[in-house]
């Protein structure tokens, strides 16, 4: 869940705001993905999935009839279906497309009439699943997804034009997305939320992907021990957003990297039009457009050594995730910001490099280079690492950042700076009509 | 033997025929009915339905349903089949027949933390 609640109604949420476990305890927590499912032994068989000529005409049908372990072949072709992977009898399965040309290999979920179909592909309580090669698009709910799994790896896939999350994983451990791409969809491009904290973590990696034209390039709610390297982020609303949020368990997102990426143009505002159909959710206001990086509330972050450029609104920020009813994890602490590149050697100008309120402790900025513009605009809470102790709280700075998510037109606070040409790429701004 | 079943035939129908008696209610009164209930961000409408034994409730994932949502069953009256929806959004919708009597109380995989739950108590 990506959205933030409205930040005009802060104080009134501040003021009713009840202890997070004042209303729980009635039911058992979600299922934790806890010890890694068996390996099956085998014998292990492929099964074909063509148009014509195959025993199975649908993805589905090969599934149901797939053993744990067993690998399912899909052929050249448009699949008009919803594929589910449901439950440790399907553990270890993998579900191959073209890993070498995904467009030809469609999951198209797209329905006339009746109830649309949610999801291309749903993973869920069946660990170490490969899903490689496809194309989804069309989808009501989301592209690929992973509940409640123990490994998993999203390879070779491509998520366009859904409703809400391209590349998902929730409540799960030890993921792999890698050199995949996900565009225009109504949420974020990739998901990675819910992560339950772990005694001896098993890191995720997301790696050589691509996300653009999203409402926002990747999410992070409550996420821990991902590190995003090697990506590219552009032409999104905002970029990459670890966030902090009540709506999901084991708040707030902790030890995450993020490290050489390419982060820039995130200045969609799709509010202006987009390919999808905006959603407005019933509890808030999306995060402000303009931005590379914002992390909204967090602990341990790493931001190093990405090339962040051409941002409108800012570069680099950090946030108090003010409105969560869990005090305890509101503030940033210990999250460091550094040896990373603004503005393309003065080619591309963010905006604003970083924004900082200055609240927590242990935060830390730079050396970074190529920062020209800051808020708050003296730098004074921009601490350069490292650095221990009670950062310097600016409360006017972070009003004026909170604010941004408020401008009715998306666009208000935005300091314009013309784009270096980038071949191979066109700034995004408003979707063409 | 064929005048002793006709009798109590009969004996049955006039059963069926009486008016129930004051503060219990018939089988009749009691038909299985169909709700619907809003599954939106972050909640359930209503949050909590009483209902007649065999009534079909529908989600329906309403247009404020931005996000994604499910609806799983975490208890149920005994000998009743546990189940969970497959995560949706706006427009998706899902129907249930609930034919055992008792409490039956759902929740939002995603967002239970956020107190998405609700309750179905199944009368006779």
């Amino acid at each position: 869940m990506t959205r933030i609640r409205n930040v005009v109604g802060i104080a009134v949420v501040a003021a009713m705001a009840v202890p997070a476990g004042a209303a729980a305890g009635q039911y058992p927590p979600p299922s934790n993905p806890g010890a890694v499912q068996k390996a099956p032994k085998g014998p292990f068989h492929t099964l074909t999935v063509c148009k014509k000529g195959c025993k199975y005409r649908t993805i589905q049908s090969a599934v149901d009839k797939a053993k744990a372990g067993d690998t399912v072949k899909v052929k050249s072709g448009t699949y008009r279906e919803g594929v589910s992977i449901i439950g440790s009898k399907k553990r270890y399965l993998k579900l191959v497309g073209n890993p070498k040309a995904p467009s030809k290999v469609i999951i198209d979920s797209a329905r006339g009439k009746g109830t649309p179909r949610q999801n291309c592909v749903a993973v869920r309580d069946a660990d170490q699943v490969t899903i490689n090669g496809f194309t989804a698009r069309h989808y009501n709910g989301n592209g690929f997804f992973v509940l409640n799994a123990n490994g998993y790896k999203l390879t070779h896939l491509n998520a366009t034009l859904g409703g809400v999350y391209g590349i998902y994983a929730f409540n799960s451990i030890g993921g792999e997305m890698s050199d995949s791409q996900a565009s225009y969809n109504n949420d974020a491009g990739f998901y990675i939320g819910q992560t339950p904290p772990q005694t001896k973590p098993k890191r995720s990696l997301v790696t050589r992907v691509r996300s653009f034209g999203n409402v926002l390039g990747f999410s992070g709610t409550n996420m821990r021990y991902v590190t995003i390297t090697k990506s590219q982020w552009f032409n999104n609303g905002t970029g990459i957003v670890p966030n902090a949020l009540d709506s999901e368990k084991y708040a707030p997102p902790e030890d995450n990297v993020i490290t050489d990426n390419d982060i820039f143009w995130n200045n969609f505002n799709y509010y202006a039009g987009a390919p999808f159909k905006l959603r407005k959710s019933s509890v808030g206001v999306p995060f402000p457009v303009g931005v590379g990086v914002l992390l909204f509330g967090g602990r341990r972050t790493e931001v190093s050594a990405n090339r962040v450029y051409g941002n409108y609104l800012a570069g680099a920020g950090a946030l108090k995730q003010i409105l969560l009813k869990q005090a305890d994890a509101a503030d940033l602490v210990g999250n460091k910001v550094h040896d990373n590149a603004f503005g393309l050697g003065g080619a591309d100008l963010n905006g604003r490099d970083l924004v900082y309120d200055g609240s927590g402790s242990d935060n830390c900025f730079g050396p970074n280079t190529g920062v020209a513009v800051t808020l708050p605009a003296n730098g004074s809470t921009l601490a350069p690492c490292p650095f221990a102790g009670a950062n310097a709280f600016e409360g006017p700075a972070q009003l004026e950042a909170l604010g941004w998510a408020g401008d009715a037109t998306h666009e208000a606070n935005w300091i314009k700076h013309p784009h270096a040409p980038k071949a191979g790429f066109t700034p995004l701004e408003h979707y063409p009509k | 033997v064929t005048r002793l079943v006709a009798l109590v035939l009969a004996g049955a129908a006039v059963f069926a025929a009486a008016p129930a008696v004051a503060g219990v209610s018939s089988p009749a009164a009691r038909k299985p009915q169909k709700k619907t209930v809003d599954v939106a961000d972050n909640y359930y409408s209503p949050k909590k339905l009483t209902v007649n034994l065999r009534s079909r409730i529908t989600w329906r994932w309403t247009d404020e349903a931005a996000d994604v949502h499910d609806v799983k069953l975490v208890s149920g009256p005994k000998g009743f089949k546990k189940f969970q929806t497959e995560p949706g959004s706006a427009g998706f919708t899902y129907a249930k027949t609930l034919t055992k009597p008792g409490t039956y109380k759902f929740i939002c995989t995603f967002h239970e933390e956020d107190n998405m739950r609700m309750t179905v108590v199944v009368r006779h």
